[in-house]
C-alpha cells in the first residue's frame, strides 16, 4: 500500500497523479503531459520532464536534440522561455516511441525477510528489518539519530556484511563475484560525499565511461544529465568551486549515468535548501518511476514530511529496529484518531475549549501543539476557524512517521 | 596545439577511460620535450668544459627533477581510478594500467640519462675508440712522469674498454704487444697485467685490468713477448709519446688557440727538453695544460663508455627495477584503501626483522638452507592467506596486507628459488663445484629473473587483480 500523500502547493494535480499510480506511463500519456507542462507555463516542471521523456525514449539522436533544445534557449527571459517552449512543443512532435517500452516490470528488486547486523563493538544492532522494493518504488528511511538509518543503508549497498545473498536481488546477473555485481548495479551516495578531483565535466564523462558508455553516447548523455540536473553552468567548476548541495547534485548525476538499478541515498537532503529539496525529491521521484530505466530508490532523511511525500513506502528505525514500516489501508481506515499538528499564539485553554468536541489529548512540544482528536483534520481545521483561533501552522500526521518523534 | 591535444585527451576520455585516467598522454606531451631539450642542451655544452666530477654533481639534480615529475604525475594520476569505480571491466585492463604506468616511470626516470647520454653520443661523434685508448693510455704514462720521484701506480680500467670490432681487438692487441717491447718487466696476475716502466727519474707501475676472457684470449702471444722483451729499456720513448698525445688531442680539443698552444709546446718539449732532475716552471705550465688535456680526455673516457657493457647491465637493472617497483607499488594502491595499503608498508618494512627473529627461533642460522626454506615458508603463507579472499565474506585488513606482500615478493620468486637450487647443488657438490660454473650460475640467475617476472605478468590479471577486485569489493565487517 503507498500511503497516502500531504497535499502541497508545489505539486500540480497532474503529477500528484502519479504518485498514486503504477510508475509505468504509456509514450503516449507521457507526450501529452509533457505538452500540457508547456501549455500551462510550468516550463522548468515542462524542460526537465521533457528531458526525462527524450531520456526514456532511448535514443541518442533524440536525446542529443533535445540536450541542444534546452542549452540553445535562455531561460531568465521572457523571449527565451517563449523560444524554448515553441521549440520543445516542435521538437515533441518529432519523438518516437522509439525503445520505450510497452509495458512496466513488476519484478520485485529486492527482498529480505529481515536483516540483522551487529558491531562487535557491541553497541549498536540492526534487529530484523524487513525490505522489499519494486522498481519505481522509493522507500523512506526515517529514524533519529545514531539509529541504524546509515548502518541499513550501507548493508543494503553491501558496503557493510549482512547476511545478503544473490537470491535477494532479482536485479544481478549471476557472476563469481556477488558484491562487486551489487555495487556495480547499485548506486550509493553517503551522506559525506567523498571528494573528487578535477572538472565536473570530466568526472562525469569518466564515469559514464566506466559504466562502459563510450564516444558519441558518452557525451550525448553526460550533456543530458549536465542539463537535467542543472548543472551545466558548472561543468567546468572543480570541488571547490561548487556548492555541497551542488555536490550533492553531481553526485547523483554521476551515479545515474551508470544506470544503477537499485539507488540509496543517505540524507541526500542535509545540505539543500528547501527548494532543492523539492526539486531533489521530484527528480529522484522522476528518475525512478522512468519507464526504460526504472530503479529502487532506498533514502534516509530528517527531514520526514519531505520524504513521505515522495516514498511509496516509509521506514521508521528506533534503536535498530523497525518500528513503522507500512500501514495497511484497512488499519488506516480503522484507526479512529486523528493526530494533528498545530502552531498556534492561542493559549492551551483557549485550544482546550475550541477543540473540546472529539479532543482526546493535547501535547504541547514547546513549539507546536500535539492534537488527537476524534474529529477529521477537516473538521478540525474548521472548529478552530469558526472559535477564531489563529492558525500559523496545521498539519494532519495521522499517517506520518512523525507521530513517533513526539 | 593546445586545441588538438584537448581534443585528443576528450577522445580517449570518451573511448579509453584507462589509458586517459593514466595521463600518459600528459607525460608524454610534457616530458617528453623535456628530455629532449635537456638532451640537447647537455650537447651543446662543450665536453671539457668541466670535468667529471662536475657531471656527477648534475645527475642528482636530475634524479631529483625525476622525483619531483613523478610526484606531479601520480597527483593527477591518482584523481581517477578506474579500480574503484566498480564499472564494466575491459578484460586486460590490469595489464594494461600495468603497461601504462610502467612505461611513465620508466620515461620520467630517465630523465636522469640525458647527460651520460649526451656525452655519449658528442663523444662518439668527435673521437674514435681507438683514438680515445690511444690519449689515455699515454695520459697514463705521461701522469705517471709527473709524479713525485717514487714508484707510482697507474691503472687502467681495460674492462670499460673491452672491444667489439674486430679492428680493435687488433688495435688493442699490438697495443699490449707495443708496451710488452717498451716496458721494463711485465708479470701477471688473474685478471691484470703489470708493466713496470723505468724512466729517467722515477720508476712507475702500468696496471691493464682485463676481463678473464680477453685476457686468456691474448696471453698465449704475448707471453711469447714477454720472454723477448723483458728487462729491455728505451730511453726518449716518453718524450715520444707525449708528443703524439698533443698531436693526436689538438684535431678533437674545442678550443683551437689551446691545441695550438699545446702543438706549439710539444714540439719544443721533442726537440729542446733536457732531460733533468729539477723541475722548471715550462715544466709546471706544461703540465697544467696537461691537467685540462686530461679532463677533456677522461670525459670523454666517461662519456664514451658509460653505457658499456657492465655499466649499461647496472643502468638498465637500475631503471627497470625502480619503475617496476613504483608500477607494483601503484597497482597496490590503486586496488586497496589507502589504510590497508600503508599498513603494508609498514609490515613489508618489518619483514626482515620477522624473518630473523624467526631464523634465531628456529635456529635455522645454523643452515643456509634452513635459513631459504623458512623464507619459502613465510612466502607460502602468504600466498595461502591472500587465497583465502576467494572464499571470504568480509573485507579483512590482514587478508588485505598478506595479497600485498604476496604480490609483492612473487616476481622476486624466480631468483629466490633459482638461488635456493643453486645453494642445494652447491652443498651437493661442494668438491667438484668450481669456479668455472660462475658464468654458468650467473645466467641462470639472469634467467629465473626474466621468468619470474614473465610469470608474474602472465598471472597479473588471471590472480592477482582477481583477488585485489574480490578483496575491496568485500562488505566490511
Amino acid at each position: 500500500m503507498r500511503l497516502p500523500n500531504t497535499n502541497d502547493a508545489v505539486f500540480t494535480p497532474l503529477l500528484r497523479l502519479y504518485f498514486f499510480m503504477n510508475y509505468f506511463i504509456s509514450f503516449e500519456d507521457r507526450l501529452a503531459e509533457v505538452q500540457t507542462h508547456f501549455r500551462l507555463g510550468d516550463l522548468d516542471l515542462g524542460r526537465r520532464r521533457f528531458l526525462d521523456l527524450a531520456y526514456d525514449c532511448d535514443n541518442l539522436y533524440t536525446l542529443e536534440k533535445a540536450v541542444n533544445c534546452s542549452l540553445k534557449h535562455n531561460n531568465e527571459t521572457d523571449e527565451g522561455k517563449a523560444a524554448f517552449s515553441r521549440d520543445a512543443l516542435q521538437l515533441l512532435s518529432e519523438f518516437h516511441a522509439g525503445s520505450y517500452p510497452s509495458q512496466a516490470v513488476e519484478q520485485e528488486l529486492f527482498r529480505h525477510d529481515g536483516i540483522f547486523k551487529s558491531y562487535s563493538s557491541g553497541n549498536f544492532s540492526l534487529q530484523d528489518v524487513k525490505v522489499s522494493l519494486k522498481p519505481g518504488e522509493i522507500l523512506g528511511v526515517v529514524g533519529e539519530n545514531g539509529n541504524g538509518k546509515t548502518t541499513l543503508l550501507r548493508c543494503l549497498a553491501g558496503q557493510l556484511e549482512a547476511d545478503l545473498v544473490p537470491e535477494n536481488f532479482s536485479y544481478l546477473p549471476k557472476t563469481q563475484s556477488f558484491y562487486y555485481t551489487l555495487k556495480q548495479f547499485t548506486g550509493f551516495i553517503p551522506q559525506r560525499i567523498p571528494r573528487w578531483y578535477g572538472k565536473l565535466r570530466d568526472n562525469l564523462h569518466f564515469a559514464a565511461s566506466c559504466a562502459g558508455i563510450y564516444g558519441e553516447h558518452n557525451r550525448v548523455q553526460v550533456n543530458f544529465v549536465l542539463e537535467r540536473f542543472g548543472l551545466h553552468r558548472f561543468a567546468d567548476l572543480t570541488w571547490n568551486q561548487i556548492s555541497s548541495g551542488y555536490r550533492t547534485r553531481f553526485e547523483i548525476a554521476r551515479v545515474i549515468l551508470q544506470r544503477p538499478r537499485m539507488l540509496i541515498l543517505d540524507e541526500p537532503l542535509a545540505n539543500l535548501d528547501i527548494n532543492a529539496q523539492q526539486t531533489l525529491l521530484q527528480d529522484l521521484r522522476f528518475l525512478a518511476k522512468s519507464p526504460s530505466h526504472p530503479m529502487g530508490v532506498v533514502l534516509s532523511s530528517q527531514q520526514l514530511f519531505e520524504v513521505e511525500k515522495v516514498a511509496d513506502q516509509v521506514l521508521f528505525i528506533r534503536k535498530g529496529k523497525p518500528v513503522y514500516n507500512e500501514v495497511s489501508e484497512s488499519e488506516a481506515e480503522s484507526n479512529a484518531v486523528v493526530t494533528l499538528e498545530l502552531e498556534t499564539t492561542a493559549d492551551r485553554e483557549q485550544l482546550e475549549t475550541a477543540l473540546s468536541d472529539g479532543l482526546q489529548s493535547l501535547k504541547y512540544t514547546g513549539g507546536l501543539y500535539i492534537i488527537e482528536t476524534a474529529k477529521s483534520a477537516d473538521e478540525t481545521l474548521i472548529q478552530l476557524v469558526n472559535q477564531k483561533i489563529p492558525v500559523r501552522y496545521f498539519r494532519d500526521i495521522s499517517h506520518s512517521t512523525k507521530r513517533f518523534f513526539n | 596545439m593546445k586545441t588538438l591535444f584537448k581534443k585528443f585527451d576528450t577522445w580517449l576520455l570518451l573511448h579509453h577511460p584507462t589509458l586517459w585516467s593514466s595521463r600518459l598522454h600528459v607525460v608524454l606531451a610534457i616530458w617528453f620535450p623535456c628530455i629532449l631539450f635537456l638532451t640537447g642542451l647537455f650537447w651543446l655544452l662543450p665536453i671539457e668544459s668541466y670535468d667529471s666530477d662536475q657531471m656527477e654533481l648534475i645527475i642528482p639534480w636530475l634524479i631529483l627533477m625525476a622525483i619531483v615529475g613523478i610526484v606531479i604525475w601520480y597527483v593527477f594520476l591518482l584523481r581517477f581510478n578506474i579500480f574503484k569505480r566498480f564499472g564494466l571491466r575491459p578484460p586486460m585492463d590490469e595489464w594494461l594500467n600495468f603497461v601504462l604506468i610502467f612505461t611513465g616511470v620508466l620515461l620520467l626516470a630517465s630523465t636522469t640519462l640525458t647527460l651520460p647520454f649526451a656525452r655519449y653520443v658528442k663523444s662518439k661523434g668527435s673521437i674514435s675508440e681507438i683514438e680515445l685508448s690511444q690519449l689515455i693510455t699515454n695520459l697514463e704514462i705521461i701522469r705517471g712522469l709527473n709524479s713525485e720521484p717514487e714508484t707510482t701506480t697507474n691503472s687502467l680500467c681495460r674492462d670499460e674498454l673491452y672491444p667489439t670490432r674486430k679492428e680493435d681487438k687488433e688495435y688493442y692487441a699490438n697495443r699490449k704487444k707495443e708496451m710488452l717491447a717498451t716496458c721494463d718487466s711485465f708479470w701477471m696476475a688473474d685478471s691484470c697485467m703489470t708493466f713496470h716502466f723505468t724512466t729517467y727519474n722515477r720508476d712507475y707501475n702500468l696496471h691493464y685490468w682485463n676481463t678473464p676472457q680477453s685476457f686468456n684470449r691474448l696471453l698465449p702471444d704475448e707471453y711469447e713477448l714477454v720472454k723477448l722483451v723483458r728487462n729491455t729499456r728505451q730511453q726518449g720513448r716518453v718524450a715520444a709519446m707525449y708528443h703524439s698525445l698533443c698531436v693526436a688531442a689538438s684535431s678533437h680539443v674545442q678550443w683551437p688557440y689551446k691545441a695550438k698552444d699545446l702543438m706549439a709546446k710539444a714540439y719544443i718539449f721533442q726537440n729542446d727538453y733536457s732531460y733533468s732532475n729539477t723541475e722548471t716552471a715550462a715544466d709546471r705550465k706544461l703540465f697544467r695544460d696537461l691537467e685540462n688535456l686530461k679532463n677533456w680526455i677522461r670525459n670523454n673516457q666517461r662519456a664514451r663508455f658509460f653505457f658499456a657493457d657492465n655499466n649499461l647491465e647496472l643502468i638498465l637493472h637500475l631503471l627497470f627495477y625502480s619503475a617496476f617497483i613504483i608500477t607494483l607499488l601503484t597497482l597496490m594502491f590503486r586496488n586497496m584503501t589507502a589504510k590497508t595499503f600503508f599498513i603494508s608498508l609498514g609490515a613489508g618494512a618489518l619483514m626482515p626483522l620477522v624473518i630473523v627473529v624467526l631464523v634465531l627461533i628456529t635456529g635455522a642460522y645454523h643452515e643456509e638452507m634452513s635459513v631459504f626454506t623458512l623464507i619459502f615458508i613465510v612466502y607460502l603463507v602468504f600466498a595461502i592467506w591472500a587465497l583465502t579472499i576467494l572464499t571470504a565474506r568480509t573485507r579483512n585488513i590482514f587478508q588485505g596486507i598478506a595479497l600485498n606482500l604476496f604480490t609483492a615478493s612473487s616476481p622476486f620468486l624466480g631468483v629466490f628459488l633459482m638461488a635456493w637450487y643453486q645453494m642445494t647443488e652447491r652443498a651437493r657438490y661442494i668438491n667438484s663445484y668450481s669456479e668455472k660454473n660462475y658464468g654458468d650460475r650467473e645466467m641462470q640467475l639472469y634467467a629465473a629473473e626474466i621468468v619470474g617476472i614473465i610469470v608474474f605478468l602472465i598471472l597479473l590479471q588471471p590472480l592477482y587483480k582477481t583477488l585485489y577486485t574480490r578483496w575491496y569489493s568485500l562488505p566490511e565487517e
